[in-house]
């Protein structure tokens, strides 16, 4: 009994180590600062203000709310357009065709440039290129992008989706790879179209691979930050400010930085109730072979 | 019997030709902001912005742009940078978070799964309220180098990753690992030479992950090591982008050099993703 | 293959680790590089946040190291927008010698860590006023780099082709007299041949909040406040300005191509306005400051030399004036070594003393200096010139008064606002309100702070 054990914290501890001294002490240190008026220098004399800065995030204004209800619209239509898109993608790549590789590399291409400039460049094309677009051709669907909050949320959504769906096939890719040929070869000798076989093999079987790539797009859809920093700054008149924005203001802006620690408590346990519910509920629905 | 084969002929067809068409559309679309980059990085300042979506001629073409961003970004510098960093902490995560779900699915302890549901939680803290402490704290124990940049890559990568790989490992069936037991394999060799090895697909989709994201992040290096000569190639492309002044002449090719490498690595990458691996083992 | 693989894969690990336990060995002792030295060399580090000026900085290390061969100093640039994250996050690891402060923020913040500069030489030759925000109890604590000033920057080339002047447009009535005329000729088509590209007089890109807010927001502050400090110390907003305010907003947002549509300004960002707007002729002028000439050389060095600067002409109240400040300063680190303290002095006063530091100074830097002993020296740009002509002549008003807000008011609160005005969202009555009753609140609630 005691071996295997052993086995299982030796495997375990180089992880949870690092895990431990860069992720969960900094939180808890964080944690603490929240219920102070923190100045943001670790050390440094702080008074004790209990939950008055909790009472502040919805006393004062309502921008954590708004900020709230924007991120949480985002996140639902960005997790399912990003996941369907990455489903589809992998299906399409996984064909028996020429050029699949050539395709699984151009999907994946969004991926290589990194946020804040990925932010800059897309806040370039909805500006400048758009303007073009629609001066050349004439069509007003074109001009004025991001100048308001409809247009900011689209211009949000179409940056996630074109950059995160590339990222999910590759996981969908994996998963697919994975399910036996065999299992494929005897439903096509027994007959199964293309829509049955996906529903009732492949997409049982992909349940491992739909839990992360689920829980992925939620979280990095609800944290993100740079590109909305880049692209939208918030604005205009902070409609399209997203709730990382919204904390990164409050500490480096306002320079209420005990505030914008209990600002991330509160958004910690609003996303990590909505991701383990549906962590809990997908991984119910796994098919262990 | 003629005409069957006809049907099955056309349907073959018409499922090449959508598959062609949707993959032309797609590749268009997902190519776009990368082409606008691309042409621009050839065009000065001016004649990009009378004409940002065209091809530059003759006339405007010039290469100027790649030479003073090489220098500026003090290219091979930067990029070994990248690289060293980059690499090495890809490995240690690969390594360290197959290490731990591999056992956190072998073991369905309460132990395991309280652990699980933490790295998954700690997925969701978003990094603004972890980073001033975290530089605080790091920088009293001594890890503001590149070295303790590795270990918060470590740290920061492995709930992710260790996530990916727990329900990979899943599938693969627990009576391949007793079969090799009952034959005298202890822990060490299990893992190593049975179990890794029967995930390379998903080892090297997770390492191609991580290594996109650890290349292209700018706010760890732009804190832990923003110093000249450690700077990483994303850090230094961001100082085109100043506060009063947006080179995108020298921006685009700078983005364009930041992406070279990760393309050529990812298209190495493609060939070593091999399918049905699991096919011969279950036999 | 197989069995080869777990031997490759322990070499590797103890590879790594013993670069690990390398790295970290030298690690540890680089957080105490600040405060140590050798005899032989100091080595000092600056941290500073106005990016375009890097070059110019660089140059003069290069030039001060040659002739102080017992001196490296090394110097790090971050853009303006993310300085005071990375700089607090800098200050708690590995703090810079020198570092650029601006607010009276960063003196509450960092007051404890500023060295005293009141000995300094060049602070001898300083302008009147221009060391008075971080000067505490009698003591200096950081010294003046650089003053700004904004006005109209105008394409004068264009107004002439159009039939205007210069000279004319000194006061509102006669700005909006020669903008008219331009706006009544570029629409007939007369422009056409010699600016194909010119689409509109001015471009308003109140996309960036502090293009909305800041300056403007300034102009009606001076109503009220004639410096930074005074504004610092007032816990509500007379708000007289106001009005004034409108007026500019107003004409701003008539003479762009969105005149009809004034919520399109909003999306359009400070990229469009100088790169794509004034540097390509796109536009005639806009309301920026002497910033603006980096950008617009990168794009256009001929359209540089055909720049100029109107006044900042709010009608009946600064005709004819422009608005001027010191907007930044270097402050040292008391925390670090004597040696490295006088040696980041000596730079200092080099660079604004000796006659070559002082070319760099403005034509690299291109910096307008806040010290009177500059004469002879050119600015390299028209923008920079005019202001300095100004200021020589005591042409101007208090630019800087909106730093002395609370925090985020003059973005978060005035620059808000008025998207919301011209996206028709709100009245100017309730500009005014807001912004009056937000300078009361927030003055309250940073109290604490």
């Amino acid at each position: 009994m005691s071996k295997s054990k052993i086995r299982f914290w030796v495997f375990l501890t180089p992880a949870l180590i690092s895990f431990l001294i860069i992720v969960l002490i900094p939180t808890l240190i964080g944690f603490f600062y929240a219920f102070t008026n923190w100045n943001g220098i670790v050390g440094s004399n702080v008074k004790f203000v209990g939950f008055q800065n909790f009472i502040n995030i919805f006393a004062r204004d309502d921008s954590f709310i708004k900020a709230l209800e924007f991120t949480t619209l985002f996140a639902v239509f960005a997790t399912l357009l990003v996941n369907i898109t990455g489903f589809a993608l992998a299906l399409l790549v996984t064909q028996n065709y020429r050029g699949t590789t050539f395709l699984r590399g151009t999907f994946f291409m969004p991926n290589l440039i990194g946020g804040l400039l990925l932010g800059f460049t897309w806040q370039f094309i909805f500006t400048s290129v758009f303007d073009e677009i629609s001066k050349n051709t004439g069509w007003s669907f074109f001009s004025g992008w991001l100048s308001n909050q409809t247009t900011g949320f689209f211009g949000l959504l179409i940056l996630t989706v074109w950059q995160l769906s590339g990222y999910m096939m590759i996981i969908y890719i994996a998963q697919i790879q994975q399910i036996p040929e065999s299992i494929k070869e005897a439903a096509r000798i027994d007959g199964v179209t293309f829509w049955s076989m996906l529903k009732n093999i492949t997409f049982p079987l992909m349940m491992p691979a739909f839990t992360i790539g689920l829980y992925l797009s939620i979280s990095s859809s609800f944290k993100m930050f740079d590109q909305n920093l880049a692209l939208t700054q918030g604005g205009p008149y902070k409609s399209t400010e997203m709730l990382a924005l919204n904390i990164y203001n409050s500490a480096f802006g306002s320079n209420d930085f005990g505030l914008a620690q209990a600002k991330s408590i509160i958004f910690l346990i609003i996303v990590a109730g909505i991701g383990v519910t549906q962590l809990v509920l997908t991984k119910r629905k796994e098919v262990e072979m | 019997m003629n005409n069957e084969q006809l049907i099955h002929h056309f349907n073959k067809i018409l499922k090449g030709f959508l598959f062609y068409l949707s993959g032309l559309i797609l590749a268009c679309i997902f190519l776009f902001p990368i082409y606008i980059l691309f042409v621009n990085s050839f065009k000065s300042l001016k004649a990009m912005f009378l004409d940002v979506i065209g091809i530059p001629d003759k006339a405007t073409f010039t290469l100027k742009n790649y030479i003073n961003a090489f220098q500026s970004l003090d290219y091979l510098h930067s990029f070994l940078n990248s690289m060293i960093i980059t690499i090495i902490s890809t490995i240690l995560i690969v390594l360290i978070s197959s290490m731990a779900a591999w056992v956190l699915v072998r073991y369905k302890t309460k132990t395991s799964k309280a652990i699980f549901i933490l790295f998954a939680i700690s997925m969701l803290i978003p990094f603004q309220c972890q980073m001033l402490p975290l530089v605080g704290f790091a920088s009293r124990i001594g890890l503001m180098t590149p070295a303790g940049l590795v270990l918060m890559y470590m740290g920061f990568g492995t709930s992710m990753t260790t996530i990916m790989f727990h329900g990979f490992i899943k599938n693969i069936p627990e009576e391949l690992e007793e079969a090799a037991t009952i034959d005298g394999c202890n822990a060490v060799q299990l893992f190593f030479i049975i179990v890794l090895p029967l995930m390379r697909s998903i080892l090297i989709t997770v390492a191609v992950l991580n290594v996109m994201w650890i290349w292209n992040d700018f706010l760890l290096p732009f804190l832990i090591i923003n110093k000249e000569g450690l700077q990483t190639l994303p850090l230094k492309t961001y100082l085109f982008f100043g506060q009063f002044s947006q080179r995108w002449d020298l921006g685009s090719a700078g983005l364009f050099m930041c992406m070279i490498p990760i393309i050529i690595f990812y298209l190495f990458c493609q060939k070593y993703i091999v399918k049905g691996i699991t096919d011969g083992a279950i036999k | 293959m197989k069995k080869r693989r777990p031997v490759v894969i322990a070499i590797s690990l103890a590879t790594i680790a013993c670069m690990l336990a390398g790295c970290a060995k030298n690690g540890g002792s680089a957080n105490t590089t600040t405060n140590t030295n050798d005899s032989e060399k100091t080595a000092i580090t600056i941290m500073q946040s106005k990016t375009e000026a890097n070059d110019g900085y660089k140059k003069a290390i290069a030039a001060y190291e040659k002739m102080h061969p017992g001196v490296t100093i090394t110097l790090t640039a971050i853009s303006g927008n993310d300085f005071s994250a990375s700089l607090k996050a800098q200050m708690q690891s590995n703090p810079p010698t020198i570092f650029s402060c601006g607010s009276f923020q960063d003196l509450k913040d960092y007051g404890n860590m500023m060295a005293d500069l009141s000995d300094m030489s060049i602070l001898k030759h300083a302008d009147k006023g221009t060391t008075d925000m971080f000067t505490k109890d009698g003591k200096v604590y950081a010294v003046p780099l650089y003053m700004e000033g904004y006005g109209f920057v105008i394409n004068r080339q264009i107004f002439t082709d159009a039939g205007v002047s210069f000279d004319s447009m000194l006061t509102f009535d006669g700005m909006k007299k020669g903008f008219d005329t331009l706006k009544a000729k570029s629409s007939s088509g007369a422009m056409k041949a010699k600016y194909p590209n010119l689409q509109a007089v001015m471009e308003y890109s109140t996309k960036e909040l502090w293009i909305a807010g800041d300056h403007d927001a300034n102009v009606a502050l001076t109503h009220d406040f004639s410096t930074a400090t005074q504004a610092y110390n007032a816990k509500t907003l007379p708000g007289t300005g106001f009005a004034g305010y409108k007026t500019m907003v107003d004409f701003q947002a008539g003479f762009t191509a969105n005149a009809n549509d004034t919520a399109k300004l909003n999306s359009i960002d400070y990229t469009s306005e100088v790169e794509n707007g004034l540097a390509t002729e796109r536009v005639a002028a806009i309301k920026q400051g002497d910033w603006v000439a980096p950008a617009v050389e990168a794009v256009d060095p001929n359209v540089l030399n055909k720049l100029d600067m109107l006044p900042y002409s709010v009608p009946g109240y600064s005709d004819g004036k422009y608005f001027t400040g010191v907007s930044g300063y270097w402050a040292i680190n008391s925390k670090a070594s004597e040696k490295q303290i006088k040696a980041a002095k000596d730079f200092i006063d080099w660079l604004y003393e000796d006659k070559e530091g002082q070319k760099i100074v403005v034509q690299d830097c291109k910096f307008i200096p806040p010290y009177d002993n500059f004469e002879g020296i050119k600015a390299s740009d028209p923008l920079s010139q005019r202001l300095m002509d100004a200021i020589s002549k005591g042409n101007t008003l208090n630019g800087f008064v909106y730093s002395g807000a609370p925090s985020t008011w003059s973005q978060q609160v005035v620059g808000v606002e008025v998207q919301k005005y011209l996206a028709g969202k709100e009245t100017w009555d309730n500009v005014t309100k807001n912004s009056i009753a937000q300078w009361a609140e927030l003055r309250q609630q940073q109290q604490g702070q």
